[in-house]
């Protein structure tokens, strides 16, 4: 067992995380369960023709608790009476990085969706409608999983690089963010168009049209559903391969 | 084979705690780590564990960089700190979840370890108290059969029986590959456990002796009067009395007080290194 990555070690690992989080995973399930379990047997006995209505509902909380337990993930890393096990456990940074990610995304994927759609059997049976049950060929849940998954990236980051109060620090984070690009934006308009106001397709040309159009159909679509999540994956290898404690 | 050499680190920018710091730690052998309050000693546990990284120079473990914590080194490295966090899990599962990463780890040899220590096996974590855990790990990182064990202020948190104990155990943990580093400030609990005293101050090695080098040059007495002046190395008050080092020049090797060491290293640490030629230490 002693390369750089190892199968089995990497599995011994995620056992470890998971074993080590098990209660704090079972208690912040049992509760999102629970609270979405009441909120969806109220909208099944007063509405019951709304039940469909509840998947945004689910999407939603399972956004936020998905972005609140991967910035939690690394909670032995960052206190100072337990980082030492963690750091020197004999994993590599490598094994470490794709096991906790493999919990935060893919396992915690499944088990979100799995619950979603027992939720929602649940609220249809209580509803006394058939079941409807979200396809997994229909985009708008497709693109929100996909969506998901690369946008959690930038939280198993911050994960990493912060030390404490990660999920706010995050937040802040992608704000900053945020008011930086919206800002060099606005500034970039301002320098090519001026003053103009309303722009219609008479005020740019039609290369410049073209090119607009591309960045924003293609590239931009592209670096968002492709580069943006590796991309971010590698910054968070590099950052817990530097971390001391 | 452990080795520090040319080590810069800091932890603010303009305040080094190490420059030029060198170390080399030879397997079979029990290193007594000893400094005051904020001489760096955690700090130089935590640069030879990859824990912390050298800004400038190299800490090397059998052969590895530290800071690449690659699993082949971190599998041969057992650090048990000073103030730790376990979770709150039985024994049994910790072992489970943790052991498997160290090939060497012994299940035989970790029950022995808690039967001495007195420790119940199917205990919870979570309800031992703070040197019931210390006694676990230290158990636990013997077990690993870890080349390097690290023991950050061990007997911290001991009651007297388990002090014995614990030098008892680690006496007979030591082999010809093992190299065991602890660092504490209580320097009486050491006594008659390690081989090579390495005393840090204000983030360098002041002192680097071997027990036995320092039991031939110097002896330790708790009466200096009637001794000339220029036999005496360091002195203090003790008891009323004036106790201190002098040259051994009866050439029979005596008991090592450390705590003398310790205060006459710390007074004047050229005075008692003079007694040593050619001089050993590094700086």
């Amino acid at each position: 067992m002693n390369a750089e990555f190892n199968l089995a070690r990497l599995g011994l690992f995620i056992k470890r995380q998971l074993l080590l989080n098990i209660n704090t995973i079972l208690i912040a399930i049992a509760a999102v369960v629970g609270v979405l379990l009441i909120i969806s047997g109220l909208t099944a006995y007063s509405n019951p023709n709304k039940v469909q209505n509840l998947v945004p509902l689910y999407l939603v909380v399972l956004f936020i608790g998905g972005y609140i337990f991967t910035s939690r993930i690394f909670g032995e890393l960052h206190s100072p009476q337990k980082s030492y096990t963690f750091l020197t456990l004999p994993v590599s940074t490598a094994e470490k990085l794709l096991g906790t990610w493999l919990i935060v995304s893919p396992f915690f994927l499944i088990t979100a969706i799995a619950g979603t759609f027992l939720l929602m059997y649940v609220s249809s049976l209580m509803a006394g409608q058939p079941a409807q049950l979200p396809s997994f060929t229909d985009t708008y849940f497709t693109r929100t999983i996909g969506a998901f998954w690369v946008t959690q990236t930038f939280f198993f980051l911050g994960a990493i690089a912060f030390r404490g109060n990660n999920f706010l620090k995050t937040l802040l984070a992608l704000f900053l963010i945020a008011i930086v690009v919206g800002g060099y934006a606005v500034g970039l308009a301002y320098m090519l168009f001026g003053n103009k106001g309303n722009l219609g397709p008479s005020d740019v040309s039609g290369d410049f049209h073209k090119t607009a159009e591309f960045i924003f159909t293609d590239v931009v679509p592209f670096l968002f559903w492709y580069v943006l999540g590796p991309f971010l994956l590698v910054v968070s290898y590099f950052k817990l391969k530097e971390r001391q404690v | 084979m452990i080795k520090l050499n040319g080590v810069d680190f800091r932890y603010k920018k303009n305040k080094p705690l190490f420059e030029n710091l060198n170390l080399t730690l030879q397997p079979g052998f029990i290193y007594g780590l000893l400094g005051k309050n904020g001489a760096g000693k955690s700090s130089l546990l935590k640069l030879i564990s990859g824990m912390l990284f050298p800004d400038s120079g190299e800490a090397s473990v059998f052969g590895f960089d530290a800071t690449a914590r690659k699993p082949a080194m971190l599998q041969d490295i057992y650090l048990v700190p000073e103030e730790f966090n376990l979770p709150a899990i039985s024994m049994a599962t910790y072992v489970k979840t943790t052991a498997v990463f160290y090939e060497k780890f012994s299940h035989n040899q970790f029950s022995a370890y808690l039967a001495e220590f007195e420790l119940a096996d199917d205990a919870k974590l979570s309800t031992l108290s703070y040197g019931q855990k210390k006694k676990f790990l230290i158990a636990f990182g013997l077990a690993t059969n870890a080349r390097l064990l690290i023991l950050d202020e061990p007997t911290n948190g001991l009651d007297i029986p388990s002090k014995s104990q614990f030098r008892k155990i680690m006496a007979s943990a030591l082999d010809e590959e093992k190299v065991i580093v602890i660092s504490t400030h209580q320097v009486r609990d050491l006594e008659n456990l390690i081989d090579t005293i390495v005393v840090l101050e204000n983030g360098k090695i002041i002192f680097n002796q071997s027990i036995a080098a320092i039991s031939e040059r110097l002896a330790f007495e708790y009466n200096l009067n009637g001794l000339p002046n220029e036999e005496i190395i360091y002195a203090e008050e003790l008891h009323g009395r004036k106790a201190g080092i002098v040259r051994n020049i009866s050439g029979l090797d005596g008991r090592v007080d450390m705590e003398l060491l310790f205060n006459g290293i710390i007074k004047d640490a050229g005075k008692v290194n003079g007694q040593f030629a050619p001089h050993q230490y590094e700086v």
